[in-house]
């Protein structure tokens, strides 16, 4: 049974209060929601209608979560938290990719010369950016919150600002350091 | 790290990113003194870090995307319509290869099978999928490798089977076997007779790279997924809309080989393929790519492509020394020449290949509608301009003198005339309208409406915001003019899929309005209307029937009971209540709708047709079959009227009647049907389309209820594997195919062969719908009689 959208908001509290058990609740409910409406964003047949995953998180989450409940302080809040949801989703889901690809076996090569970052194994990409996320939070946990919220979440520098009670200036500087120190750990360095 | 020593490398970073060559240096000289390793951690940070925000929004779209619209599926093992998958060849942004094999009883063929991935298509792509595949099947010519067959998979995906090609990338090829410069042309000359006899045959490809010219272990130079990347690409041009979706088009193309015109967005002709020619025979020639990129940043692929000069392919060759000196002489002259002049940037100074009286009709239709919706939008703003007669004339003066001065060339006759005349027209509102801020803001106003027409919705946007901003700015904020601009740019915002500030605008917009106009203006009846169809889209319905109930009211009342718009609010209204399975109102609604726009719009106008259809369809959701009838013959009267003898839509309306007359008796009358919408399923999508199958299924059903079993045989048959072909052996209208034909031939008193095909039948319904279901149950009944027939 689908919970109800009190339900979902509960159950993202409880997660962002670190209770696990709530994740494995959360899941598939996001999973379906996407699903459906990517779906349906695919039926439509006026142009321009097919919406981006970004924007489709976003309209999930507005769908499941009934924000007006106090558990959360502000809109801002509220897609903090669904913006780590978001990067542990995306995770568990590339997390099942890689393994799936072992199982299967198959050898892939890169067929076009497109640019490298958009291009080759999504799944390990992910996985390699989460992992140098959790390496980043160890000594600066902000930077960690930064770039979640901006990449996983799709946040405006000014949401970005209000959920973390600083000034816009400051989350542009830090982005750009947090950039810096992820690109080169991931070797995406020109 | 310690968060000590990051907090001091974060406190340099900082300070050192706002300074820039000997500033910096001094700075860093002076901020880490002898602590080296601070100054290379800092140094080597400040080297990354640029403004490159794009960089994790990829990875995080990416894999969203892989999220959202499903895996690139394993498909190895598989079957794909009557193809095993046996395994991978690639995959790029847009579609998974796979190398499969026909099992036919007689032959073994290798091909290898494009499968488009999920969430890279919409419904309106299908269907232009369908109508170009016939022609790219056409295109016979020994060195392009033949597009064999496409259909969808099963779960609705379209791929195409192409001729399996086992060779190199030429350039590779070229390298290998140590060619010399002749002997590279040579190979070249039968790559570039290729694309010509495409040409000639209209087809573009569009993304004619090194990877996509392969040559055999025979020296066979093969070109493969000839206009594969025009049926993946938007109509009209890209959109550049978010930035996620602009890096989903960059994946379409290949920078290093791309037109100035495609990384523009612009419409491609048959001169950017001879672009990315020349691009190819520079990189054959000397062994280096024709543009060359300092990253992959947009700015820098624009800059590059656009703008930046091409070094000739000799000095290019020159530099390396040794060897290629020599060679490098070769090149000097005519060849030089050649290649910069298919590097032209300019798409009709490129030489060209083309017949030019084919693309010149594409052209001018384009430029026609255009000019029809400029004049249309022209006479409304000229009214609303406020009805002074020499304000409308600066307007069409201001027109007049945009399109005589970018009458079409002869030479482009191609779409991007059409496009420059508006970039033309946006920019002139700048230079030359400054001092009537009004006009300029109605100019704004209007093209901002023609771009989103256009589906150019980053051109649009600029446009309808500044609208807004000037009007603003010159009437007040209290200005129905403001208003109205707030209207369109909700239209547009909506568009982009942002509902939640749409709202916002249109809830503005409603609000200056009616103050301004009163609550019972038309144009407050237009924002409710489209206020109501975007709450009916996020499944608002109570507030998006409130909406569409003011709206009709209101067009009713000010326009005239018996008006187009009364009749859109009519449909519109009659949507939502179909919605929330409110069937008898809704019904009542479509009717009367339908019945204004015949009288309005004239009884074979193809906005009636779509009602009739809406209305046939509800019909029979609510059970009520032989109501329905009268509605799908007017419909595939005037189909076949507005569409001609051939149109998908056509055999759908046909087959949707046929089945009508068939459940009300009426076989003598549905079978001619039937076969029409067959015969032309068949011409129009080829014989293993799953429509087509459908439509043989069809006629064999009811020629079986006509009792004349020996003539429904082998048309079932064929059904059957167009079936498979189409969707897999294992779906279940296989498994409904099969259990009929059982019955055919149970029927004709072959239970024997009957038999097995039965229980296959009845098995694989049971699978998909359980025991329960009413085609379970039936195939069930058919086993059952034959069973007890037999005992």
């Amino acid at each position: 049974m689908r919970p109800s959208s009190n339900q979902v908001t509960q159950l993202l509290a409880d997660w962002n209060r670190g209770e696990t058990g709530a994740l494995e609740r959360l899941m598939p409910v996001v999973y379906d929601e996407l699903r459906r409406l990517a779906a349906k964003s695919l039926r439509s047949e006026k142009p321009g209608h097919t919406l981006q995953p970004t924007a489709l998180i976003h309209e999930a989450y507005l769908r499941l979560v009934d924000q007006r409940l106090p558990v959360f302080e502000s809109r801002a809040h509220f897609f903090g938290v669904a913006s780590r949801l978001m990067r542990q989703v995306l995770v568990d889901h590339a997390r099942a990719r890689v393994a799936a690809k072992r199982g299967a076996g198959g050898v892939k090569i890169a067929l076009d010369d497109a640019p490298e970052l958009a291009s080759d194994d999504d799944a390990a990409g992910l996985l390699a950016l989460d992992e140098a996320l959790t390496r980043l939070a160890e000594f600066d946990e902000r930077k960690c919150r930064i770039v979640e919220m901006r990449s996983f979440g799709g946040m405006s520098v000014e949401d970005v600002a209000l959920a973390l009670g600083v000034s816009e200036p400051t989350i542009k500087r830090e982005t750009r350091l947090a950039q810096a120190w992820l690109k080169r750990e991931l070797g995406m360095a020109q | 790290m310690t968060p000590e020593r990051w907090k001091q490398i974060e406190r340099v970073f900082t300070a050192a990113a706002e300074l820039h060559g000997d500033k910096r240096v001094a700075y860093l000289d002076e901020a880490c003194g002898d602590d080296m390793v601070l100054r290379q951690e800092v140094e080597s940070l400040l080297n990354d870090s640029g403004d490159d925000e794009s960089a994790f929004a990829t990875i995080v779209v990416n894999a969203a995307e892989s999220l959202v619209y499903g895996e690139r599926k394993g498909l190895i093992g598989s079957r794909i319509g009557p193809y095993r998958v046996t395994g991978s060849i690639g995959h790029g942004g847009m579609a998974e290869v796979y190398m499969a094999v026909r099992d036919d009883e007689e032959f073994q063929q290798v091909v290898a099978i494009k499968v488009v991935r999920r969430g890279m298509v919409n419904d309106a792509m299908l269907v232009r999928f369908r109508h170009e595949r016939q022609i790219l099947a056409s295109l016979n010519n020994p060195n392009i490798a033949r597009l064999l067959d496409g259909g969808t998979t099963d779960d609705g995906m379209p791929f195409f089977v192409m001729e399996y090609i086992d060779g190199l990338p030429i350039t590779e090829y070229a390298e290998a076997n140590g060619l010399g410069v002749n002997e590279r042309l040579r190979l070249f000359r039968h790559v570039t007779s290729a694309v010509q006899h495409a040409h000639r045959n209209l087809i573009v490809h569009r993304d004619l790279k090194p990877s996509n010219i392969l040559v055999t272990a025979d020296g066979v130079p093969k070109l493969l997924d000839f206009g594969i990347a025009k049926l993946l690409a938007p109509p009209i041009s890209p959109v550049a809309v978010t930035l996620a979706q602009t890096m989903t088009e960059m994946r379409l193309m290949t920078p290093m080989y791309a037109s100035p015109e495609q990384v523009r967005g612009e419409p491609v002709t048959t001169s950017t393929d001879v672009y990315a020619l020349g691009a190819v025979l520079y990189e054959l020639l000397t062994g280096e790519v024709a543009h060359r990129f300092r990253d992959t940043s947009m700015v820098e692929i624009e800059r590059v492509v656009c703008e930046a000069e091409i070094e000739r392919p000799s000095a290019a060759l020159a530099r390396n020394g040794g060897q290629s000196v020599r060679r490098s002489r070769m090149l000097e002259g005519d060849i030089d020449n050649i290649v910069l002049t298919a590097l032209r940037k300019e798409p009709e100074r490129r030489y060209e290949s083309v017949r030019r009286h084919r693309l010149a009709v594409a052209a001018a239709s384009l430029v026609a509608l255009l000019l029809v919706a400029f004049s249309v939008m022209m006479a409304m703003q000229a009214a609303r301009i406020g009805r002074e007669r020499d304000r409308a004339n600066e307007v069409t003066k201001f027109l007049v003198e945009l399109f005589e001065d970018s009458s079409p060339s002869e030479a482009r006759g191609n779409s991007v005339t059409a496009r420059e005349i508006l970039d033309k027209g946006a920019a002139r509102i700048d230079t030359e309208l400054g001092d009537q801020p009004e006009l300029q803001a109605a100019m704004m106003d209007t093209m901002g409406r023609v771009y989103r027409s256009l589906g150019l919705y980053s051109s649009a946007r600029p446009l309808l915001e500044r609208a807004v901003e000037l009007r603003r700015a010159t009437l007040g904020g209290a200005h129905p003019d403001v208003g109205a601009s707030l209207h369109q740019l909700a239209v547009l915002t909506a568009y982009q899929g942002d509902r939640e500030t749409a709202e916002r605008l249109y809830r503005e917009a409603l609000e200056i309005r009616s103050t301004a106009l009163g609550d019972r203006h038309p144009d407050v009846a237009e924002t409710y209307s489209d206020l109501g169809e975007l709450m009916r889209n996020v499944d608002r319905l109570d507030e998006s029937e409130e909406l569409a109930r003011k709206a009709l009211d209101i067009r009713r009342d000010v326009m005239g009971e018996r008006t187009a718009e009364v009749a859109f609010s009519l449909n519109n209204l009659a949507a939502v209540l179909d919605d929330k399975d409110q069937d008898e109102e809704a019904m009542r609604l479509f009717l009367e709708a339908l019945e204004i726009k015949r009288e309005v719009l004239g009884p074979d106008h193809p906005s009636v047709a779509n009602t009739l259809n809406n209305i046939a369809v509800l019909y029979r959701n609510m059970g009520q079959d032989k109501a329905a009838l009268p509605f799908d013959r007017e419909a595939v009267a005037i189909r076949r009227k507005v569409l001609g003898a051939e149109h998908p839509d056509l055999a759908v309306s046909l087959n949707n009647l046929a089945i009508a007359l068939k459940e009300q008796g009426e076989l003598d009358e549905a079978e001619p049907l039937f076969r029409e919408a067959l015969a032309m399923k068949l011409k129009l999508l080829g014989p293993t389309h799953q429509s087509t199958a459908n439509g043989y299924y069809s006629l064999a059903d009811l020629l079986a209820a006509k009792g004349d079993y020996a003539a429904a045989e082998p048309i079932y048959r064929e059904s059957l594997a167009a079936t498979i072909a189409s969707l897999s052996a294992t779906h279940w209208r296989t498994a409904l195919v099969r259990s009929a034909l059982g019955h055919c031939l149970a029927k004709l008193g072959r239970p024997a062969e009957a038999l097995p095909l039965l229980e296959a039948g009845v098995a694989g319904l049971r699978a998909e719908f359980g025991a329960n279901h009413d085609r379970t149950k039936k195939a069930a009944g058919f086993l059952t009689e034959l069973k007890s027939g037999r005992g």
